[in-house]
């Protein structure tokens, strides 16, 4: 039995021995590429609204977000009868190469009529494998124009050539992209980190082993999506939350993305509760629907911030490595 | 000269605040040994340590906007960089996490939840390790790192009466523990 009057019972005091130690606890050097890791990450976030620079070293996209059409192929800066000579040249190429696949492989013909002339028209590359993505949400990586059979993100084959790639422009307008508890696209809440890369939206995982018990570790997208546009994160494999920290490309069903007014949050359906955001950035406000919700960091009356996930993903304030 | 230091101190924040990375790297590395101290006592294992650090400073370098002066910015960094290993600590599952075939001793497998995930690389983190993470969590500020109870209430955000019963918990549970190990 505890002796109160022992001084050295007293859980209230300290031990000098523990506290000793504990003091001289000395941490070690951060580990190789921390700083370099570190200032790339910063340097992605301090695109705010603006589109991200390249990411991080250590956790590249697998592929990078399309660049602006002239900086794909640049077209001449003077324009003239020349160019068009060009395209004109261009598209008897390409109806000699479908005629070529038509001789060699007629199925093959109804999935590719347009790649040669996407290339041509519209100076941007598109892949040759479609991710399993909704026709809205067309990919938009580019490749070259030897792999391109099929029009981005989507397996129509009637797409006409000249309006591929203007499609895929009308489509990365801003707000275009819903994101809801149901995902996010292909995304859905719940996928592995294999099942969510299938889907050619989400790109490495940056976890050493991503089938390890507590893992943790997020994905930057891929195809459709910027590389600014939202952050996966993955926990004990599987995809627990989606962030949306500076692109107004993405909104909620209801139309909120980041910059809209605090009051639309009123929109959302769900149990709605509020904390302050823990380092005075405002305020954040969750709505949960059943097995998932929204995150909306909010301030000065406009959202800053938000999330979608699950109660776990929702309750982790930094993310993770 | 501390004439000087001052008016540099503010002026970084004020252009890190303003978006200048590279005066918030200055910030970052004026405090990091401090962040390194903390994560390490938390967390007990350094991938974990960066890992957490990561997180924690590209967050700041997020809500930069929202620091308020008044709280100091190694504080609120200081905040930032507790959930980020707090967070760290709520989504291990329980894992081996020393080698220990090195020591002539048995693996140590680590409890469930938050409390088992630390490393045993001394004695310290092995007593460390046996706490729930929110005792570690105010041992290690108040008697680690010379926190009041005021300012380890403040910094964690809970009461100073709920510092004071962890505190008093954490010290009696490593006390025992320490006896044990020198028995």
């Amino acid at each position: 039995m505890t002796d109160p009057w022992n001084p050295e019972n007293d859980p209230d005091e300290a031990d000098p021995e523990i506290t000793s130690a504990l003091r001289t606890m000395a941490p070690p050097a951060h580990g190789h590429g921390f700083w370099d890791t570190l200032n790339a990450r910063l340097a992605a976030e301090a695109g705010g609204q603006a589109p991200p620079p390249p990411p991080p070293p250590s956790a590249p996209p697998e592929l990078p977000a399309e660049p602006p059409l002239a900086e794909v192929v640049p077209l001449s800066p003077r324009r003239g009868p020349g160019r068009w000579l060009l395209a004109a040249a261009a598209v008897l190429v390409a109806v000699a190469g479908i005629a070529a696949v038509t001789r060699s492989d007629d199925t093959k013909l109804e999935t590719t009529p347009a790649a040669p002339v996407v290339t041509v028209e519209t100076t941007t590359p598109t892949t040759s494998v479609a991710p399993p993505e909704p026709t809205s949400v067309p990919s938009t990586v580019p490749r070259t124009a030897s792999t391109v059979p099929v029009a981005p993100g989507t397996s129509k084959p009637s797409v006409s050539p000249t309006t591929v790639p203007r499609s895929t422009t009308t489509t990365r307008a801003a707000g275009s992209l819903t994101l809801s508890p149901a995902g996010l696209g292909p995304l859905r809440l719940g996928m592995s980190p294999q099942q969510a890369a299938a889907t050619g939206a989400l790109g490495r995982y940056r976890d050493a082993d991503p089938t390890s018990p507590g893992s943790c570790g997020t994905a930057s997208p891929t195809g459709s999506y910027r590389s600014g546009d939202f952050t996966g994160l993955f926990v004990d494999n599987k995809l627990v939350r989606f962030y949306v920290t500076a692109s107004s490309r993405l909104s909620s069903p209801q139309g909120i993305s980041v910059g809209s007014p605090s009051s639309m949050i009123a929109k959302v359906p769900g149990t709605r509760s509020e904390q302050p955001e823990p380092y005075g950035a405002g305020t954040n406000i969750t709505v949960m629907t059943g097995g998932a919700g929204y995150l909306f960091t909010v301030s000065q009356d406009a959202i800053t911030e938000w999330s979608v996930g699950t109660p776990a993903g929702l309750d982790l304030k930094e993310a993770c490595s | 000269m501390a004439v000087a230091t001052v008016p540099s101190k503010l002026e970084t924040l004020e252009r890190a605040r303003g978006g200048d990375q590279h005066a918030f790297s200055l910030l970052l590395r004026r405090h990091d040994e401090r962040m390194r101290a903390l994560a390490w006592k938390l967390l007990g294992d350094r991938d974990r340590m960066d890992d957490a650090l990561q997180e924690a400073y590209v967050k700041a370098w997020r809500s930069l906007g929202g620091f308020r002066e008044d709280a100091g910015f190694g504080t609120w960094l200081y905040r930032i960089t507790y959930n980020a290993c707090m967070d760290e600590l709520r989504r291990r599952k329980p894992t081996v996490l020393y080698d220990w075939t090195d020591t002539g001793q048995q693996p140590a497998v680590s409890g469930s939840g938050p409390e088992g995930s630390i490393v045993a690389s001394d004695w310290l983190s092995r007593l460390l390790a046996t706490l729930p993470a929110d005792q570690r969590a105010t041992i290690v500020l108040v008697d680690g790192e010379g926190f009041d109870n005021q300012a380890a209430a403040d910094l964690l955000g809970v009461a100073v009466g709920t510092i004071a019963s962890r505190l008093s918990r954490a010290r009696a549970t490593l006390r025992a523990a320490h006896r044990e190990e020198t028995r």
